[in-house]
């Protein structure tokens, strides 16, 4: 499933999507939650720093895992990279990018970011 | 943790050499850099990956983004041109961080897997790329980090895994030198094994203190320079007696307070092993802590005042010193438990007081540990609410929002099962009219029959044989409905033939009785997919056939049914319809018939099976004083 965000995105309606296509493919509730949680920490982040972004969520059923895939053209967070992404280690605190979350509930993770925007791909096992 | 291996040799003196490599040991993070300067052999290109080491060593508490833009601004960097990789691995999380620019040689080995890792094209000061892209990677246990400067060739990637073999990191890193090295440039490889700390994620963390929040950029750290294989770490002499002057000052100003603090909060392992199955919630500062605080701590605590308490002091927590909380619940206490720092558990304690607060030195945790002043049932539907609520960082209003869009979402799923439900019993009507048709003509002529003496034996078992066929194919006609809308029915090989020749021997009887003469060649195509489906959709055209004779009063009626090589065609010489009816047969209840022949499902249904279950095409040709339909199967 494809999703646009933007600011004026229902981001409840967005996660009961998600939830819905994550239950469709997993009885288990804590995977079904964590997905939507990697979704709604994505979503947040697109809506309260770029102008507008796209999340999508993929079955691969040969790997037997969720691919979500993000990508915005907001001016990105390569300037605070290293503490936005490290848990615990952030000097200011204010970044609050929830990354370190990611890096938690997911098997894969991989983010660029530049100023020319972000692109986050996490792979969850199903 | 990680552990390191590295390998050089110059093309020419070593004092000529351009590539270099660097492994500074930080409080945070192990910071690895790899560089190759452009060209070699020549004593300025020595010189300029010399400076560039100096450089990063003196520099080490910049963030790789800062550094990188340092070192494309140095002098012969902007002549020479730099290909660099500057990347850490922070202590408590396992990601690789890193920008890479130029043309080094960058995978991960995870298992069997390569995993290429992305770099830009260009050259540091020379041709950089307009923006450096910062990537993060999650690593797992026992990943190798390969990275090389253009002096290795690219075929180490496949055998990565036989060099590796039994050897220790420098070994394999010397192995793959002397196996992969080109003969006439610079070559310098490092091999990095992440090593995923037992204490894992989300357990423990050592929290900086404030001070060190502050200072954390003028503190250096320990550097290793020489390009030399193993022992590439070296101790730092740190110095670190200022703060702990400051907190022999502090502790002496809290003598009696300190006592307090030592003898009430200081935990006992119990206090400080919680049950994972009581873990409620993680939270680490994103935007949506507060809020997922605030419906979590409103449903716990019913107490004002230590709900202003607890939030104030959670939210600091997460905030300044930016720890992780994990809360958990059971149906007697709720407990916070954050790693910190003794002079901050120290600051906490009195808010606290004692049986509520623990600390333990060891693990540089603190526990909060609250009654709970009301019943919380751990197994209500409540509960689980919250706990969604708090995971989805959702506050009361949107929580809401999201539980109506659930519902509308499964309302939505279950009109579309119920339309299709409908389509079904349309279909069954649709299917079921004719047979229903026959035998209530044959029941009314038993009265006719038996008035006229003509009820015998013969005519008896007649009248059974021919009405038990015709239930008999009502049946498997919801048979076939039914499995037509089985999901999980499973796909078979079958012959093309055998299908068609099913459908034909089905329905002899009304052939024949509708003097309708069927020609049918077929090859002997096997197809893999669901054998009633292209049953049921043969059976639509053919009824749609009679049909039409039946309309147009046809004398000679004739039905040809071609199959070959995945293409079947079922033509007749009914007359063929108009244009604009042409146009409309596949829509859905689209029908000339009359009511009580057609609910017009036929051939949407027809069209739906093929596209969607046989992933095939179904189409319409007039021909001649006829009609023609083609099931074109996709190839398989």
């Amino acid at each position: 499933m494809n999703l646009r965000i933007d600011k004026k995105t229902d981001v409840e309606g967005l996660l009961s999507r998600v939830e819905n296509f994550a239950s469709s493919l997993s009885a288990d509730e804590t995977t079904v939650a964590e997905i939507t949680t990697i979704a709604s920490e994505i979503a947040y982040n697109i809506i309260k720093y770029a102008p507008e972004g796209t999340l999508s969520l993929e079955y691969l059923e040969n790997a037997k895992c969720v691919r979500i895939a993000a990508s915005d053209c907001g001016p990105g967070f390569a300037d605070v990279f290293e503490d936005a992404m490290k848990d615990g280690f952030s000097s200011s605190g204010s970044l609050g990018l929830g990354l370190p979350s990611l890096v938690r509930m997911c098997d894969e993770l991989d983010v660029t970011t530049s100023s020319h925007g972000t692109k986050i791909i996490c792979i969850k096992g199903i | 943790m990680i552990q390191l291996g590295q390998s050089s040799r110059p093309y020419g003196g070593l004092e000529g050499m351009g590539d270099f490599f660097l492994h500074i040991v930080r409080e945070a993070d192990d910071l690895i850099v790899v560089g190759d300067v452009g060209g070699h052999g020549q004593r300025i290109v020595g010189q300029a990956a010399e400076a560039v080491k100096h450089a990063v060593k003196d520099n080490a508490d910049l963030a790789i983004d800062e550094l990188m833009a340092m070192v494309a601004q140095m002098r012969h960097i902007k002549t020479l041109g730099l290909a660099l990789f500057v990347g850490c691995i922070p202590k408590g999380t396992p990601i690789l961080m890193y920008q890479c620019v130029g043309n080094l040689l960058l995978f991960l080995q995870r298992g069997d897997r390569v995993i290429e890792l992305s770099r830009q094209e260009g050259l540091l000061g020379l041709a950089a790329p307009e923006n450096i892209s910062s990537k993060a990677i999650k690593l797992v246990d026992n990943d190798h980090l390969f990275i090389s400067s253009d002096g290795i060739v690219k075929a180490v990637k496949q055998n990565f895994l036989d060099c590796l073999d039994g050897r220790d990191l420098p070994g394999a890193a010397e192995k793959i030198l002397a196996d992969y090295g080109k003969p006439n440039d610079d070559a310098m490889c490092v091999v990095v094994r992440f090593i995923k700390s037992g204490a894992g994620l989300g357990t423990s963390y050592t929290v900086p203190s404030k001070e060190r929040a502050k200072t954390r950029r003028t503190e250096t750290a320990l550097v290793s320079d020489k390009p030399a294989p193993a022992s590439a770490s070296v101790k730092p002499s740190g110095d670190k007696s200022d703060r702990e002057y400051r907190e022999l000052l502090s502790a002496q100003k809290l003598t009696s307070f300190d006592d307090q603090f030592r003898i009430y909060s200081i935990a006992n392992s119990d206090e400080m092993q919680l049950d994972e199955q009581d873990l409620f919630v993680s939270l680490h500062y994103s935007p949506l802590t507060a809020e997922r605080l605030v419906a979590l701590v409103d449903y716990l605590v019913r107490d004002a005042r230590l709900k202003v308490k607890i939030l104030t002091v959670v939210l600091e927590v997460i905030k300044n010193i930016d720890t992780q909380v994990n809360v958990y619940v059971n149906d007697r206490f709720v407990w916070f438990r954050f790693s910190a720092q003794k002079t901050l558990a120290k600051q906490l304690f009195p808010l606290f007081g004692r049986g509520v607060f623990f600390y333990s030195e060891n693990e540089q945790a603190c526990v909060i540990r609250l009654l709970l002043d009301h019943d919380v049932d751990t197994g209500s539907e409540e509960f689980s609410e919250i706990r969604e609520m708090v995971r989805f960082g959702l506050n009361k209003d949107s929580y809401r929002n999201f539980k109506d869009h659930q519902k509308k979402d499964s309302l939505i799923n279950q009109q579309a099962k119920l339309a299709s439900m409908g389509e079904m019993i349309g279909a069954i009507a649709h299917q079921w009219r004719q047979p229903l048709n026959e035998i209530a003509i044959r029941v009314q002529q038993l009265h006719y029959f038996y008035a006229r003496n003509r009820v015998d034996e013969n005519y008896v078992e007649d009248f059974v044989s021919t009405n038990l066929n015709t239930i008999d194919f009502m049946s498997r006609t919801i048979d076939d409905f039914r499995n037509f809308f089985r999901v999980d029915k499973e796909r078979e090989l079958f012959s093309i033939k055998d299908a068609v020749s099913g459908v034909l021997s089905l329905q002899e009887a009304q052939l024949k009785k509708y003097e309708i003469a069927v020609e049918f060649e077929s090859d002997n195509y096997q197809f893999l997919g669901y054998k009633s489906e292209l049953q049921q959709v043969i059976l639509n055209l053919l009824s749609n056939a009679k049909d039409a004779f039946e309309e147009q009063g046809s004398e000679e009626r004739k039905i040809r049914i071609m199959c070959s090589e995945g293409t079947i065609s079922v033509e007749d010489n009914a007359g063929g319809m108009p244009d604009a009816v042409a146009q409309r047969i596949f829509e859905p209840y689209f029908t000339t018939k009359d009511h009580a022949k057609g609910t017009g499902v036929g051939l949407y249904i027809c069209k739906t099976i093929v596209e969607k279950n046989l992933h095939g095409k179904l189409s319409y040709t007039a021909v001649e004083n006829g009609s023609k339909f083609t099931i074109q199967f996709a190839e398989q």
